[in-house]
């Protein structure tokens, strides 16, 4: 399958060679590795060496690697797994603090809390740049806050969020709290849209627990991952069967967590390289885009070193990017996601990180989110940035009189 | 996923101009996404002689102004009153939910039309 016009990695990526044959070589290995006899020992190993790599992608010990089907499941773990664990010592520390511009799957986490428990959940906005002050969480904590959770990178803008801050201020309010509460705020991290994108280093970083997707980082879909920092306790996710040290029962994936392991391996060989490369592409992106787009600008961080190298979110005023996407999918091959789509008769979805960031509906609506990867090529922004200029070129000719030129040529 | 008779129209918008001797212009919005369509028409002898449209939305909607002009592009105004509902039904093929307010627009713009014809 080519990937030649695929500009959504951030939606999910291509599965990498590697993983295919770690996979394969895996999936024949039909042995319970619970099972005690010497049949299950290479199953053992497949999963133990798979659980070395991803360790070592994201700098964590072993022991604190736990195997999810992936990042929707890891964020609904950690958040309900802290706050349960909490509610069995005291029910009344029961506040959660999260960024607006959350993925669903920790916005809707805390929603179920609030609905259900009694539990208070402040949602914070970021800044018009996409980004969470640490002033913000600051001003927003209390004496009964539960858990802090933050994305570390935004699927969306691409903007990378102070992670390591956010920490140490939790780590100071507790040193202060003492007296007060005996466990401090839980840090939970989603990282899907960091780790296989971004250097990630939990050690460094100072979460407690942090979500990860093997299929963002050329794993196949299905597999992902929770890291729980060594002494942090949460409730178990799956009950019965004791995998996973007894917090998400059930037989595990073998062939899955194989491939992840190998995604992880490679990740590790080439991500500081590709960091350089996918920066210096999204840069040449926003250039010819700018060059024969008039009027075409980019949401997020104005500071290139806050924005993932390889998010662009890409706003041209006066079209639908929804039209634009359908021209790029049906008549050029093209791939890309979008900030607002029809939803229904009654309603348009739009995007609600784009909305939290303080966009308006009409450059909401005229928003594409563009996202490469290590099989994107120079020459593949070449052929995008003319699919879009024919593209607009097109809309402009419906929306617009024909004698009027909106779009110069390449 | 846009079914060939979208991907066709949107993709290929052959009445998406302008008529510099409109007799009648039609208009239409959607409140709710915010979808435009404008057609102009150049009706003479009871013919609808030109009809050219411009819009500004999604896919569907571009595509929904193309299909509306191919279909009564140089048709007799008699047999634009004598349509009814079934007829425009599946003029847009199978829809997904999200584009069924296209469908309606269809509907719309084919009851003014009836309209514009019936006052002339």
């Amino acid at each position: 399958m080519t990937t030649q016009g695929y500009f959504d990695y951030n939606a999910t990526t291509p599965v990498c060679s590697e993983a295919v044959n770690a996979f394969i070589n895996a999936v024949t290995q039909y042995a319970n590795p619970s099972s005690k006899y010497g049949l299950s020992k290479t199953s053992n190993e497949i999963i133990n060496d798979a659980r070395a790599q991803v360790a070592t992608l994201i700098g964590a010990d072993t022991g604190e690697v736990f195997f999810t089907s992936g990042g929707t499941e890891s964020n609904n773990w950690a958040i309900k797994g802290a706050f349960f664990q909490q509610l069995k010592i005291s029910s009344t520390r029961n506040h959660l603090i999260v960024s607006e511009m959350e993925h669903s799957s920790v916005l809707e986490v805390c929603a179920f809390l609030e609905r259900e428990f009694d539990c208070t959940v402040t949602r914070l906005k970021p800044d018009s740049e996409g980004i969470v002050s640490v002033a913000a969480v600051a001003n927003a904590l209390r004496p009964e806050t539960l858990l802090v959770s933050v994305m570390m990178v935004n699927n969306e803008v691409g903007s990378l969020q102070p992670i390591r801050d956010i920490a140490a201020l939790l780590d100071d309010r507790a040193s202060q709290q003492k007296n007060l509460h005996d466990q401090k705020i839980h840090f939970h991290v989603d990282a899907v849209q960091a780790v296989g994108k971004i250097p990630v280093d939990v050690r460094d970083l100072g979460v407690d627990t942090m979500s990860f997707s093997g299929h963002k980082f050329y794993a196949p879909k299905g597999i992902g991952g929770l890291y729980i920092r060594q002494g942090i306790k949460i409730t178990p996710l799956l009950h019965g069967g004791g995998q996973e040290r007894g917090l998400r029962g059930g037989t595990e994936a073998i062939a899955s967590v194989a491939a992840m392991g190998a995604a992880a391996q490679v990740t590790v060989n080439t991500l500081n390289d590709q960091v350089v490369y996918l920066a210096k592409y999204r840069e040449l992106l926003r250039s010819e885009l700018l060059s024969v787009v008039p009027g075409v600008y980019f949401h997020g961080p104005a500071n290139k070193a806050l924005q993932a190298p390889n998010t662009l979110s890409v706003c041209i005023p006066g079209i639908r990017a929804e039209a634009l996407a359908a021209l790029l999918d049906n008549m050029h091959g093209i791939q890309v996601s979008l900030g607002a789509a029809c939803s229904n008769n009654k309603s348009v979805a739009l995007s609600h990180v784009l909305l939290s960031m303080g966009l308006d509906e009409d450059a909401v609506k005229a928003t594409l989110r563009v996202s490469i990867g290590q099989y994107t090529t120079e020459s593949d922004i070449h052929r995008f940035v003319q699919a879009v200029v024919t593209g607009v070129t097109t809309l402009f000719r419906i929306s617009k009189p024909a004698s009027q030129s909106y779009v110069t040529t390449a | 996923m846009f079914n060939d008779i979208i991907v066709k129209n949107f993709s290929n918008p052959e009445f998406a101009a302008e008529i510099d001797n409109a007799t009648n212009t039609i208009e239409l919005g959607n409140p709710v996404c915010g979808d435009r369509i404008k057609v102009q028409l150049h009706i003479e002898d009871g013919v609808i002689k030109k009809a050219n449209y411009a819009a500004w939305g999604c896919a569907t909607s571009l595509a929904t102004g193309n299909v509306f002009c191919s279909h009564i592009h140089g048709a007799a105004c008699s047999d634009i009153q004598s349509m009814d509902k079934a007829n425009i039904e599946n003029m847009l093929g199978e829809l997904d939910p999200s584009q069924h307010h296209c469908l309606e627009m269809l509907h719309k713009l084919f009851e003014k039309l009836q309209h514009t014809i019936a006052v002339q």
